[in-house]
């Protein structure tokens, strides 16, 4: 096992003069293992879960495509890109089965136990110690400015916070909101995206919910990415990001419930109606604010001719 | 006789003439770019009417609905909105049902927001700036403060058409309405196997879920 890897060195207390230099090299060592192992896992239960969506993908079948001769229905049919519908919705409501019994009612006892404060401060530590990291996707975008912004964030909120449990960087002003910083997020997906990878393959991810090739890759490598992770004495690396993960998706989702009961309420196909909010949603994030001016193109023909909307009003008066 | 033909051909052009300049109005009609401010002045008013109806404690809730349909039916180009929501199915469908999705599709939005009135806790509502693009097509960014949470951006997509400023989609944080809405409708059709009738069966089943909450 890649695990037990010892220099004959390394643990012998005979080390001499040369002391010093060799606990730096044995760390070191010690620290790439660790990475390697956190790797050789996330890579062993990748492929664990690949062979499940096969065979479950077999077991439900692909999305239909319309006939070709449709060209309209067809056209709708990539648009929607999720060639794995079946295995999706089957997946989608399994997460409705997890949510109902676990993330949402532990999201109400955490938004009923703690004070709004003390979960804006929960809310901005974890979003302090995913700064760095966001940095990185930053400066990896060409975003020189909210490069800035993220460093200026990430020192301010760690050492005025302190240690991040204050955003003062995002100044608590409503009078004025565009005095401060507020924060901003960014992912591997997202960077993958400003180079040029297409999404995908609409996918929706056991547990983790919606997502689609590019952003599930993306959330494999973003571990990798947020410096924070190297910092963290490596023995308590992975927990330390599950942590994370696990208190944000709380957070989020407390603050999320009756936004999502609305919207199950009010759309007559669920599944559908997240799939294209968690589409725009990404396309948003990506354009970093500066998306397109007329979201709907094709609306504008669309609208142009409703002469026959306008024709079935007259016969309505 | 040759006096008669030339009369002919002369009424012919004017009647060319006419047609023309015609279509060239109601083109002109139909594209007439917004003026500067207008489009803010009317989101700003909308808004400024919706904080004054949702913060009236002495209304009640049919009341409030009632005032709602107004301001929808007033300041949203619904229709076209309609339409857009349906998409590719409007032109299958015959005059009996679009008629009847009309109507549903009134009381689907009225209905789904009136649902939303109690949620209201002291939201403002702040006209950040505006735009108006090559077609005349104006876009109004807004903000909506809640007291003591984070702002929401909102950004309102306005046209003119025979001879009304209305509001066609309406984006809140990057996902915009009217797309949703279509989203939702597309897959509602394609699970009704493209059955117009059974999907407005399914429509109207859905408006009345959403009375009984909002009551």
């Amino acid at each position: 096992m890649a695990g037990e890897w010892k220099h004959p060195r390394c643990d012998t207390e005979d080390l001499g003069y040369m002391r010093p230099f060799f606990k730096e090299i044995c760390g070191a060592m010690r620290d790439k293992l660790a990475m390697r192992e956190h790797f050789m896992t996330v890579r062993n239960s990748a492929k664990l879960a690949l062979a499940g969506v096969i065979a479950l993908a077999a077991l439900t079948g692909c999305a239909t495509p319309p006939p070709a001769s449709d060209k309209e229905a067809m056209a709708a049919f990539n648009e929607d890109n999720d060639p794995l519908e079946p295995l999706n919705r089957y997946f989608f409501e399994v997460n409705r089965g997890i949510d109902h019994l676990l993330l949402r009612p532990v999201s109400e006892i955490y938004r009923g136990a703690l004070p709004e404060g003390v979960r804006n401060s929960v809310r901005s530590v974890v979003n302090n110690l995913e700064t760095p990291g966001i940095f990185v996707h930053d400066i990896l975008q060409g975003e020189v400015e909210r490069a800035s912004d993220s460093f200026g964030r990430f020192t301010t909120n760690t050492v005025f916070g302190p240690a991040g449990l204050n955003d003062i960087a995002a100044g608590d002003n409503p009078k004025n909101p565009d005095a401060g910083i507020p924060f901003h997020g960014e992912d591997t997906g997202q960077t993958l995206a400003v180079w040029g990878a297409g999404p995908g393959p609409y996918l929706m991810l056991p547990f983790y919910g919606p997502s689609n090739v590019r952003d599930t890759l993306g959330m494999a490598i973003n571990f990798y990415i947020n410096p924070i992770n190297y910092i963290v004495p490596n023995e308590h690396r992975t927990g330390f990001a599950t942590a994370r993960t696990v208190v944000k998706g709380i957070d989020t989702r407390s603050r999320s419930i009756e936004t999502f009961d609305e919207i199950e309420r009010g759309s007559i196909d669920f599944y559908a109606t997240v799939r294209s909010l968690y589409r725009q949603y990404r396309a948003s994030q990506i354009a970093n604010g500066r998306g397109p001016k007329n979201p709907l193109p094709e609306m504008s023909e669309e609208l142009e001719e409703d002469n026959g909307a306008e024709r079935v009003s007259s016969v309505r008066k | 006789m040759r006096r008669r033909k030339f009369l002919g051909l002369c009424a012919l052009t004017l009647a060319v003439a006419v047609s023309a300049t015609d279509r060239a109005a109601m083109a002109e009609s139909r594209d007439r770019p917004l003026l500067p401010g207008e489009a803010r002045d009317m989101v700003k008013a909308l808004g400024d009417a919706a904080v004054t109806m949702l913060s009236n404690q002495q209304l009640s809730q049919p009341e409030k609905t009632r005032r709602f349909r107004h301001l929808l039916n007033q300041s949203f180009a619904l229709r076209g909105i309609a339409r857009f929501a349906l998409g590719r199915y409007w032109r299958r469908s015959d005059f009996a049902q679009r008629r009847r999705y009309l109507v549903l599709f009134e009381d689907y939005i009225v209905n789904s927001y009136a649902a939303r009135f109690g949620n209201y806790s002291g939201e403002s509502f702040i006209v950040v700036d505006e735009s108006i693009d090559q077609r005349g097509w104006a876009t109004v960014k807004t903000r909506i403060q809640r007291p003591g949470g984070e702002p929401v951006e909102v950004i309102w997509h306005l046209r003119e058409r025979l001879g009304a400023v209305r509001i066609v989609d309406v984006v809140v944080e990057g996902i915009s309405m009217s797309l949703t809405q279509r989203s939702d409708f597309a897959a509602a059709v394609r699970t009704a196997g493209g059955d117009m009738d059974a999907f407005l069966d399914t429509l109207e089943a859905k408006v009345r879920k959403i009375k009984g909450v909002a009551k």
